[in-house]
C-alpha cells in the first residue's frame, strides 16, 4: 500500500507537470506573432521548412534580396531552383547562420549575399532579430544566432522559451493569432515577398557625410567565415550589391568589399553600377521611390541575374524534372494567384489595402 | 541574485533538493553554504562585512557568557564568605564589563553601518555650513547587501545574550548561518534568534502539507510583486519624477498606486521569504497582517513590517524609557507640569527618537526622517486628542461598532499612512508637501481621464490597469478569507489534489502570461534590497 | 534509510556550487557591485532610475540650437506642422518606409538644408537637420565649406570626438559638425539617445 501511494504522488506530479508545460506551450503558440498580416517579414525564416525540394541557389541577406529577386522568374527563364532566405534588417552574422541552418537541409551550388549589412556591426533592434531568429529550428546554429545578435536587454532563455518574450501580447491577441494558431499560410513566394504597386522615384534624401567610412571588422570575419563555410561544402559564394538606391552605399564601402572580393577571389557585383544593363527603370520598378524594386523591377533583376548564374555556372535547368516541375506549377499557381489579388486591390482601392491596413492607416 | 532572476529559481530548486536529500543534521550546513552563493552573486566584497560583524557578535557573545558563568560560578563557590554588599559590587563590576562587551560589539556594527550608509548624508549637509575650502568630498562607499537587515538581526542576537534570555551560540558557523540567512537578507523579516533557531538548526522533515503550503506561498509572492508591483511601478514612477506636471488629483493617484506597488512588493518578497523557508523546513516570522485593515495609526505599525516595529520597541523604545536619564527628565517635567504629563514624557520622547531612527534606517536622506517624524507626530498627536475622540464616542455611542464607521476608520487611516510612504518617490520634502496639499487646490480630476496627458500616458494601458485592479481585488479577497483563518489550511482541507494542483497551476501560468517582466517592461529589484 | 553516497554526493555538489560562484563572482565583481550597491541615498523605489517617457510627452528642448529659415527658428522634436506653417512649404517630400514596418522617415526638401521627421504619438516632429550646400548658414554662422579654423572661432563650444566630428548638446539636442580636409564638410542636428 506504501509503494502505491508513493507511485500515485510521484505519477500525479509527472501528470501535472506535462500538463503544465502543454498549457504553456499552448500560451506561446497563442501569443506569438504569427507575422500574417502586419509584418510578414516575420514569417520569413519558418516559411523555408515547408519546401520540399531543394535549391540551387540560395539567397541571404536584408530586405534587398527578398524584395529585388523572384525565384520564379529564375526557374520560369532558366529552370533555376532557388530560395531567398533573407530577412528584415538581417545583420551579415544572422546572414552567416541562416546560411549554415540551410546546409544542415540541403547543399546549394551557389550562395547569394547582399552586402548593404556590412555597414553595421552591432546588434540593431530587438524587433528585427525576433524577426530574424524566432522563426530558425532549434538548433546549435540558432543558439550560436541568437548569441551573436542579443541587445542589452535580451536574453538567450527567451529565445528557448519566446512565451518570455510575447507574454505581453496577451492584450494585444487578434483574430489572427487564433485563426492561425495551429497554421499559418506562406506569405512569400520562395522567400520573395512581392509588390505589384507602383511608386515612382521622384527625389531621394541627400547622402549624408560620415566622419568614418571604415566598415566594421566584424563584417569582414562574417565574409571569411562564410567563405569557409562555402568553400568546405562545394558552394560558389557571390557577393552583391542590389540595385537598391537607398540607403546609400557610399563609393568607400564598396572600395573595401570590392578588395575583400578579388583578395578572395569571390566576385562580387554592384548591381548599382549595372542598372541600365539590367534595364532597372525607377519609374516604373519601384513601389516606393527607389529603395525596394516591385515585381516589374524583381523579374528584370532575376531575367539579368539568371543570365549571369547560367553563362558563369554551371546550374542544371530542372524544367525537365516532373517532381520538379509538378512542385513549381503549384508555386506559378499560388504566385499569379497574389499579382490577380494585389491587381484585384489596386484595381477596387487604388492601392494595396491590406498593406495599409498594415501599416496603422 | 534577483528574486525574479532564472537563477534564483534553480537555485532555490537545487538547495531544496538538497535538503531533502541529504540527512537532516547536514541541513544547517547546507544552507550556510547556499548562504555564502547567495552572499557572493552580489560580490564577494560584502562578505569582509558580514563575516566582520558575524564574527564579532560570536567573539562578544561568547566573552559575555563566560563573564556570566564565571559571576554565577564565583557567587556560588564564595557564596558563604561574601556579604551582601560585596556581592553586589562584584555583580556591578561583572554585569560592567558584559556591558562593556556589549557596546563594543554595537559601536563597531552600528559603525560600520553608519559609515557605510550615512557618512555621505552628513558630509552633505555639514557643506552646506562650511565654507568652499573645507567642504568635505562625497567618499565613493558601496552598500554590502542587506547591512541594515543583518546588523540589525546580529545586534538583536547580541543584546538578547545580553539580557541573559539565552546563552551564546558555541558554534561559529550556527551563528553564521542565522546572521546570513539568506532569504532574509533582501528585505527581511527580522528575527530573533531563539525564534528562528528553533527550526533553522533542526528543520521540520519533510511533509506534503508543508512543501504544498510553501509553494502556494511561494507563487502568492510571486504573482504580487510580478503581476501587481512591477506593473504599477511605471506609474508611480512617471507621476512622482514630475510633480509639477502631476500636481492636483495625480498626486491622490500617486499615493494610491504607490500604497499598491509597496505593498504588493514589499509582502510579495516577504511571501516568497517565508515560502522558501518553509519549503526547507523552517518558520520564520510574519511582516505584515493585513495593514489596511487597520484602524488607527498605531494598529497600523503592528501590522506593516512588524519585525521592524518589534525591534525598536524591545530593543530601543524600553531601552530608552526606562533609561535612568529618561526617568530622571520624566521626575523634573513631573514636578514642573503635573502628573499626567510627566508620565507620558518618557513615551513621548521615545517614541520621536524611534520614529526619527525608523525613518533614518529607511535611508540616509531628509524625506525619511520627514517621514519618520510625521508619523511620530500622527501617533503621539492621536495619544493627545485620545479624550476628544472618547467625548465624540461618547456622545454618538451607536456610530463605533457599526461596519461602515470601521471602514471609515480603515480608510482613513490607509490614507494618511500612504500619503506619508509617497515621500519616499518624491525627490525632495517642498515638493511633497507641495503636491500632497495641491490635492485640495488644484482641480483637475477630467485632466487625469482626459486624452491629453492623463492616466493613460504614464506606461500603463488600459488593460494594465485592468490588471491590477483584479490583482489588487484577489488580494483583498485573499486578506478578507484570511480573516476567518488561513487559506492554505482551508484548501488543504478540501483534500483534493486535484484542487491543489489546479491552483499551483494556475498561478504559474497566470505569472508567467501577466507578470510585467521582460522587454516592454522595467523590472524593479526588490525596493528593499538596499538596506 | 541511509544513504552515504547520496549525502557525500550532494556535500560535494552543494561546496563545487560555492566554490564555482565564488570564483565566477570574484570575475564578475564590477557588474554586480554596481547592481546591488550605490552611493547615493538608498529610495525605497530603488530600481531603475528610467521613467518612462510617452512619446507623447516628447518636447522640444534645443535651447541654443534652433536652426533658422524664413525668419522661423525651430529645432529637433518641434511639430512639423508649426515648422511648415514658419518656414512654407517644402520643394519636395520622401517617406522612407524602414524594414518590416518600423516606423517611417518622412523628409522634407528645402533650399539649402532637408529635414527629417518621425512620428510622435502620431505627431511628426522633427528629428533631423541636415544642411545640403553653402546657400545656408546656422544662426551661429556656421556654413558647408567655411575654414576649419572658422568653425572653431565659432560662437558655441564643440567636442571634438575625433575623426573630423565636433559635436554640441543642449538638452536633447545635438548638432554635429564633420570637418574633412581642413573644411566643414557636414552640419546636422539630431536628437540625443
Amino acid at each position: 500500500m506504501k509503494i502505491s501511494k508513493t507511485l500515485k504522488t510521484w505519477l500525479g506530479i509527472a501528470l501535472f507537470l506535462v500538463i503544465l508545460l502543454a498549457l504553456l506551450f499552448a500560451a506561446q503558440r497563442l501569443l506569438m506573432p504569427k507575422y500574417m498580416s502586419g509584418i510578414p517579414e516575420g514569417a520569413l525564416p519558418a516559411e523555408y521548412y515547408r519546401e520540399t525540394t531543394d535549391h540551387d541557389v540560395i539567397f541571404v541577406g536584408d530586405c534587398e534580396v527578398y524584395e529585388n529577386f523572384s525565384p520564379m522568374t529564375l526557374w520560369e527563364e532558366y529552370g533555376i531552383t532557388s530560395y531567398i532566405r533573407g530577412g528584415p534588417e538581417q545583420l551579415i552574422w544572422q546572414s552567416y547562420y541562416t546560411l549554415e541552418d540551410t546546409l544542415r537541409h540541403e547543399t546549394p551550388k551557389v550562395v547569394v549575399f547582399n552586402v548593404l549589412s556590412m555597414s553595421l556591426g552591432e546588434p540593431q533592434s530587438e524587433a528585427y532579430n525576433r524577426m530574424n531568429l524566432d522563426g530558425l529550428r532549434l538548433s546549435s546554429t540558432k543558439l550560436d544566432a541568437v548569441r551573436a545578435s542579443m541587445t542589452e536587454d535580451e536574453t538567450l532563455l527567451s529565445y528557448l522559451f519566446p512565451l518570455l518574450r510575447f507574454h505581453s501580447r496577451w492584450s494585444e491577441l487578434s483574430k489572427d493569432d487564433f485563426k492561425y494558431f495551429f497554421k499559418t499560410d506562406p506569405v512569400a513566394h520562395n522567400g520573395y515577398l512581392m509588390r505589384i504597386d507602383v511608386k515612382p522615384k521622384t527625389q531621394l534624401p541627400s547622402k549624408p557625410v560620415l566622419d568614418d567610412y571604415t566598415l566594421p571588422a566584424i563584417g569582414f570575419e562574417y565574409l571569411d567565415k562564410m567563405q569557409a563555410l562555402c568553400k568546405d561544402n562545394g558552394i560558389q559564394l557571390i557577393l552583391i550589391k542590389s540595385p537598391s538606391e537607398y540607403p546609400y552605399w557610399y563609393e568607400e564601402w564598396d572600395a573595401q568589399v570590392a578588395a575583400w572580393a578579388e583578395q578572395n577571389e569571390v566576385p562580387y557585383l554592384n548591381m548599382l553600377l549595372l542598372s541600365d544593363e539590367i534595364g532597372i527603370d525607377m519609374q516604373t520598378d519601384t513601389y516606393d521611390g527607389g529603395m525596394h524594386l516591385n515585381l516589374s523591377g524583381a523579374e528584370k533583376l532575376s531575367t539579368w541575374f539568371g543570365a549571369y548564374l547560367t553563362e558563369n555556372y554551371a546550374l542544371e535547368d530542372h524544367r525537365s524534372d516532373p517532381v520538379y516541375a509538378d512542385v513549381y506549377a503549384a508555386k506559378k499557381a499560388a504566385y499569379d494567384a497574389e499579382i490577380a489579388d494585389q491587381q484585384r486591390q489596386i484595381d477596387e482601392y487604388g492601392k494595396l489595402i491590406d498593406i495599409e491596413r498594415a501599416n496603422g492607416n | 541574485m534577483s528574486f525574479t532572476s532564472p537563477i534564483f529559481l534553480v537555485f532555490v530548486a537545487v538547495l531544496v533538493l538538497l535538503r531533502y536529500l541529504l540527512p537532516k543534521r547536514f541541513a544547517w550546513i547546507l544552507i550556510l553554504i547556499a548562504n555564502l552563493i547567495f552572499y557572493a552573486f552580489a560580490g564577494w566584497y560584502g562578505l569582509i562585512f558580514i563575516t566582520f560583524t558575524t564574527l564579532s557578535a560570536w567573539v562578544l557573545s561568547r566573552a559575555m557568557d563566560r563573564n556570566l558563568s564565571t559571576q554565577n560560578q564565583y557567587l556560588a563557590d564564595h557564596k558563604k564568605e561574601m556579604p551582601r554588599e560585596e556581592r553586589k559590587a562584584y555583580k556591578e563590576s561583572m554585569k560592567k564589563k558584559r556591558r562593556l562587551m556589549l557596546t563594543l560589539g554595537l559601536v563597531l556594527n552600528f559603525g560600520i553601518l553608519f559609515a557605510l550608509k550615512y557618512l555621505n548624508f552628513l558630509t552633505a549637509n555639514l557643506n552646506l555650513f562650511l565654507p568652499e575650502t573645507a567642504k568635505i568630498g562625497a567618499m565613493s562607499l558601496w552598500l554590502p547587501m542587506g547591512i541594515s537587515f543583518y546588523t540589525f538581526q546580529t545586534m538583536g542576537y547580541m543584546i538578547d545574550v545580553y539580557r541573559g534570555k539565552y546563552p551564546a551560540e558555541k558554534n561559529f558557523f550556527k551563528l553564521a548561518t542565522f546572521t546570513s540567512f539568506f532569504p532574509l537578507l533582501v528585505q527581511g523579516p527580522i528575527t530573533r534568534f531563539d525564534d528562528l533557531s528553533k527550526t533553522l538548526y533542526s528543520p521540520e522533515d519533510f511533509s506534503r502539507k508543508r512543501f504544498s503550503f510553501g509553494l502556494q506561498r511561494i507563487l502568492w509572492g510571486y504573482f504580487k510583486k510580478m503581476v501587481i508591483a512591477d506593473r504599477i511601478f511605471p506609474a508611480v514612477a512617471a507621476l512622482t519624477a514630475s510633480p509639477d506636471v502631476y500636481n492636483g488629483s495625480f498626486v491622490f493617484f500617486a499615493i494610491l498606486f504607490y500604497a499598491i506597488q509597496l505593498y504588493a512588493d514589499f509582502s510579495g518578497g516577504i511571501d516568497i521569504t517565508i515560502g522558501i523557508a518553509q519549503l526547507l523546513g523552517i518558520t520564520v516570522k510574519e511582516n505584515f497582517n493585513r495593514p489596511f485593515f487597520s484602524k488607527n495609526t498605531a494598529e497600523y505599525w503592528r501590522r506593516w513590517h512588524i519585525t521592524l516595529g518589534e525591534w525598536f520597541k524591545d530593543y530601543l523604545f524600553y531601552p530608552i524609557s526606562v533609561s535612568s536619564g529618561m526617568l530622571k527628565l520624566s521626575r523634573t517635567i513631573r514636578q514642573k507640569t503635573g502628573d499626567r504629563f510627566g508620565k507620558k514624557l518618557p513615551v513621548y520622547v521615545a517614541s520621536f527618537v524611534i520614529w526619527l531612527v525608523t525613518g533614518l534606517w529607511h535611508g540616509a536622506g531628509w524625506n525619511f526622517i520627514v517621514w519618520g517624524l510625521l508619523n511620530a507626530i500622527v501617533i503621539i498627536g492621536s495619544e493627545e486628542l485620545a479624550p476628544l475622540y472618547a467625548k465624540f464616542h461618547a456622545r454618538f455611542p451607536k456610530l463605533k461598532p457599526t461596519t461602515p464607521y470601521k471602514i471609515f476608520e480603515m480608510l482613513r487611516t490607509s490614507f494618511l499612512m500612504c500619503s506619508f510612504h509617497i515621500l519616499d518617490c518624491y525627490k525632495s520634502v517642498p515638493a511633497y508637501f507641495k503636491a500632497w496639499f495641491s490635492m485640495f487646490t488644484v482641480p483637475n480630476l477630467s485632466k487625469a481621464f482626459g486624452a491629453g496627458g492623463g492616466l493613460m500616458h504614464l506606461g500603463l494601458t488600459l488593460a494594465d490597469y485592468a490588471v491590477v485592479l483584479l490583482g489588487v481585488l484577489t488580494m483583498l479577497l485573499v486578506s478578507l478569507k484570511q480573516r476567518s483563518g488561513s487559506v492554505r489550511e482551508a484548501i488543504w482541507q478540501k483534500n483534493s489534489a486535484l484542487l491543489r494542483y489546479a491552483i499551483i497551476g494556475a498561478m504559474v501560468l497566470v505569472i508567467l502570461i501577466f507578470g510585467a517582466y521582460g522587454i516592454g517592461y522595467d523590472s524593479a529589484q526588490f525596493i528593499y534590497n538596499q538596506f | 534509510m541511509k544513504k552515504p553516497f547520496l549525502h557525500t554526493v550532494s556535500l560535494m555538489m552543494a561546496a563545487m556550487l560555492l566554490l564555482g560562484t565564488l570564483l565566477l563572482s570574484g570575475c564578475s565583481n564590477n557588474s554586480s557591485a554596481e547592481e546591488s550597491g550605490s552611493t547615493s541615498e538608498s529610495s525605497l523605489t530603488s530600481g531603475t532610475d528610467v521613467v518612462f517617457v510617452d512619446p507623447s510627452q516628447v518636447r522640444p528642448d534645443y535651447g541654443k540650437l534652433g536652426f533658422e529659415s524664413n525668419g522661423f527658428t525651430f529645432g529637433i522634436y518641434d511639430t512639423m506642422d508649426d515648422i511648415i506653417a514658419g518656414i512654407g512649404d517644402p520643394n519636395g517630400t520622401f517617406e522612407a518606409a524602414s524594414c518590416a514596418y518600423q516606423g517611417n522617415d518622412y523628409f522634407y526638401y528645402y533650399s539649402g538644408f532637408e529635414l527629417m521627421a518621425n512620428d510622435f504619438d502620431g505627431v511628426q516632429r522633427l528629428t533631423h537637420i541636415t544642411v545640403i550646400d553653402d546657400t545656408v548658414s546656422t544662426p551661429q554662422g556656421i556654413t558647408i565649406g567655411m575654414a576649419a579654423i572658422d568653425f572653431t572661432a565659432s560662437s558655441i563650444s564643440f567636442t571634438d570626438e575625433g575623426n573630423g566630428k565636433f559635436t554640441h548638446q543642449e538638452g536633447s539636442c545635438i548638432m554635429q559638425v564633420i570637418i574633412k580636409n581642413d573644411k566643414v564638410s557636414a552640419i546636422e542636428y539630431y536628437p540625443a539617445k
